[in-house]
């Protein structure tokens, strides 16, 4: 049998996820934030509401185009450096931004990538001094310390 | 004259020891960012938000402005000796950069003709704002709310429009960038509203970690599918500055290509949504309607020239509607606004009349960014294959290190962070199903300008559309609006029904 030429594919979901936005967006603009005001004029949910019916249409045309498009493809590998940032921000929670960002770089260039040390050491020493020498000392960013250490000093 | 006056004035503002070191490194990172395939320059722009916080508005922006228009400048150093464009306005400086480069090998002629049509036509785009800006100021003045309302939807939907390879997709995301950006406090009523219960959606969402994540952190997701592909060049030669000198005859090739793409190139860059790159296509496309040396595509002086003024004219001349009106034309020039906005400052056409400091400062670093880029572009030469050479997957955790503590120092909290992440992700998203986030991130600026100028037009009119066309500025803003809405799908009818040529895919 042969495959139909319209399907659901991955480009059809962000006119999905555009239409519940703007259904979400026009629901809460005429019953929490209101709409107009006869005195006064329009209200905190106008512009919203406005917005949110073109984001509507349009996300109807978007989804019908969409039925004929090809799926995007978004490969596997392309997802780790997202994962290594969720694995630092929770590193950052227990033992600290800074030595999340030390022991980040080591896993990731020398487990992941298979990077020389020579190379390893040089990303570091630049990450570090972005880091420690920019956001900390210049800007005087102070990072999160984690629980264990603010355990200790507390 | 007045205007020649006041840029000396601006000149007095720049020449601090301060704002000459931030053009500086603005210029530096500028051409290191565009030199690398992969980063541009809306994540350059970005990612170097949060360093300017400790400066002042004036040195903040002029370091920024020096690394969007140095950046013009990096993007077609990959583009001559790797045939891989940096940025997209440098996709033209391939087609004759890299054939002189290798077929004809002079590639250190090719980069340095790619440097002085970029100074010639950056000093033309700027001499052109030094005079339209202000300019375009005195008109801005006679804008009341519904002329502001109607030019703001021509803004937003001109880079929806044009942006991209459909126009339903960027204005989809340009809604979407509205209504992120209604979240957090209604600024004329002090209302909260969309914060779903959310303390730090009172707030808002934050410019600086959703921007830095929407086009920083997707360009990383993004280049972790080239980490693994060698950049060599095919050059045989080593490259010194001695060795790349122009002959006198190259000059005169030169000039008149860039001169002409000069001009086109500004005024190609004052309209929103044209930008660098489109100016790049127009110069040399221009040039094919004159007498070449050589043939165009070979590694002809004069296609490297048309389209490296061009696009260095574009990006001096966004900078026009940018200061006087308060309308980016692209991406980065939403960025800059947005930066702005942040340091309290509004652009548009009161700017050059309550800080001409600053508005003159800016302008006048540009010029000064152009000399200092122009001098930092031959010291770099002899290295610039060491450079181009750094591997993606060295790069890949230095950036999203940058993006993580760039976003957490804006907010001083992980809420920054994880702004961030989520906007990376749906960055990544959006522009591998095709959407382009430009538009995205024009509209999130721009918004709530639009709506306080929206409401104020209803409120003046009582609710009547007809403030719209009463008022003949409205009623041109608003026919060219309908023009914008109109060509797309003229142009689709027409090819539908044979009266244009499809395109063939090759």
């Amino acid at each position: 049998m042969e495959k139909s030429k319209y399907k659901l594919t991955f480009k059809g979901i962000i006119p999905i996820f555009t239409i519940l936005v703007s259904v979400i967006f026009i629901y809460f603009g005429f019953t929490k934030y209101g709409f107009w005001d006869p005195m006064k004029g329009p209200k905190p949910g106008f512009v919203p509401v406005l917005i949110s019916f073109l984001l509507l249409g349009i996300s109807l045309l978007a989804l019908f185009t969409s039925l004929k498009e090809e799926a995007p493809e978004f490969p596997k590998d392309n997802w780790y450096c997202v994962l290594g940032m969720v694995a630092l921000v929770i590193g950052s929670f227990i033992i600290g931004l800074i030595p999340s960002v030390i022991v980040y770089l080591l896993v990731w260039l020398k487990r992941f990538e298979k990077v020389s040390w020579k190379s390893t050491f040089i990303v570091m020493a630049i990450v570090l001094v972005i880091v420690i020498g920019v956001f900390v000392m210049w800007l005087g960013i102070d990072f999160p310390k984690g629980i264990i250490l603010d355990a200790i000093f507390r | 004259m007045d205007n020649l006056l006041m840029l000396m004035q601006g000149f007095t503002v720049v020449l601090t020891v301060q704002n000459i070191l931030a053009c500086l490194f603005g210029a530096f990172l500028g051409i290191i960012v565009g030199a690398m395939p992969g980063i541009g320059s809306l994540a350059g722009v970005a990612l170097l938000l949060p360093l300017t916080y400790k400066f002042n508005p004036t040195t903040a922006i002029i370091m920024l402005g020096a690394l969007y228009y140095s950046n013009m400048y990096g993007g077609s150093y990959s583009a001559i000796l790797l045939n891989i464009p940096g940025d997209s306005p440098a996709i033209m400086t391939t087609l004759d950069g890299y054939p002189m480069a290798t077929k004809r090998k002079r590639p250190g002629q090719a980069l340095l003709t790619a440097n002085m049509s970029s100074f010639i036509g950056g000093t033309i785009g700027m001499l052109i704002l030094t005079f339209m800006g202000p300019a375009l100021a005195d008109i801005g003045l006679k804008f009341g709310p519904a002329e502001m309302t109607a030019l703001l939807l021509v803004a937003m939907t001109s880079i929806g429009w044009l942006v991209g390879d459909n126009p339903v997709k960027g204005l989809l995301l340009t809604c979407l960038g509205i209504l992120i950006a209604a979240m957090g406090m209604d600024t004329l009523s002090g209302v909260p509203r969309y914060d779903f219960g959310n303390i730090y959606l009172l707030g808002g969402v934050p410019f600086t970690p959703f921007v830095i994540g929407m086009v920083g952190f997707a360009q990383v997701i993004r280049l972790m599918g080239d980490r693994n592909k060698k950049t060599e060049s095919k050059i045989e030669q080593n490259l010194t500055i001695k060795g790349s000198l122009l002959t006198l005859h190259d000059f005169r090739r030169l000039l008149p290509p860039a001169i002409r793409s000069g001009f086109l190139g500004t005024f190609v860059g004052v309209l929103p949504g044209a930008g660098a790159t489109t100016g790049a296509f127009l110069g040399y496309a221009t040039q094919k309607a004159f007498k070449n040396e050589e043939m165009l595509g070979t590694g002809a002086i004069e296609g490297i020239a048309s389209c490296e003024a061009a696009n260095n004219a574009a990006a001096a001349g966004a900078f026009a509607p940018l200061l006087a009106l308060g309308i980016p034309g692209s991406g980065t020039g939403a960025v800059l606004l947005g930066g702005l906005m942040m340091w309290g400052l509004n652009p548009g056409p009161l700017l050059f009349t309550t800080n001409p400091e600053f508005a003159w400062g800016l302008i006048a670093s540009l010029f000064i960014a152009n000399i200092l880029t122009l001098i930092i572009a031959l010291g770099i030469i002899p290295f610039l294959i060491r450079i181009l050479s750094v591997p993606i997957k060295l790069l890949i955790p230095i950036v999203s290190i940058i993006c993580l503590v760039g976003s957490y120092s804006t907010t001083y909290s992980m809420y920054g962070v994880f702004v961030m992440l989520i906007s990376g992700v749906f960055g990544y998203i959006f522009e591998k199903s095709g959407y382009s986030t430009a538009p995205m991130l024009l509209a999130f600026v721009l918004a709530p300008l639009l709506e306080s100028n929206m409401r104020k037009a209803f409120i003046i009119s009582q609710g009547s559309m007809d403030i719209f066309f009463d008022k003949p500025i409205a009623l041109a803003f608003i026919i060219v609006l309908f023009l914008l809405i109109l060509f797309p799908i003229v142009r689709f009818l027409l090819t539908k029904f044979g009266v244009l040529k499809k395109k063939i895919a090759k």
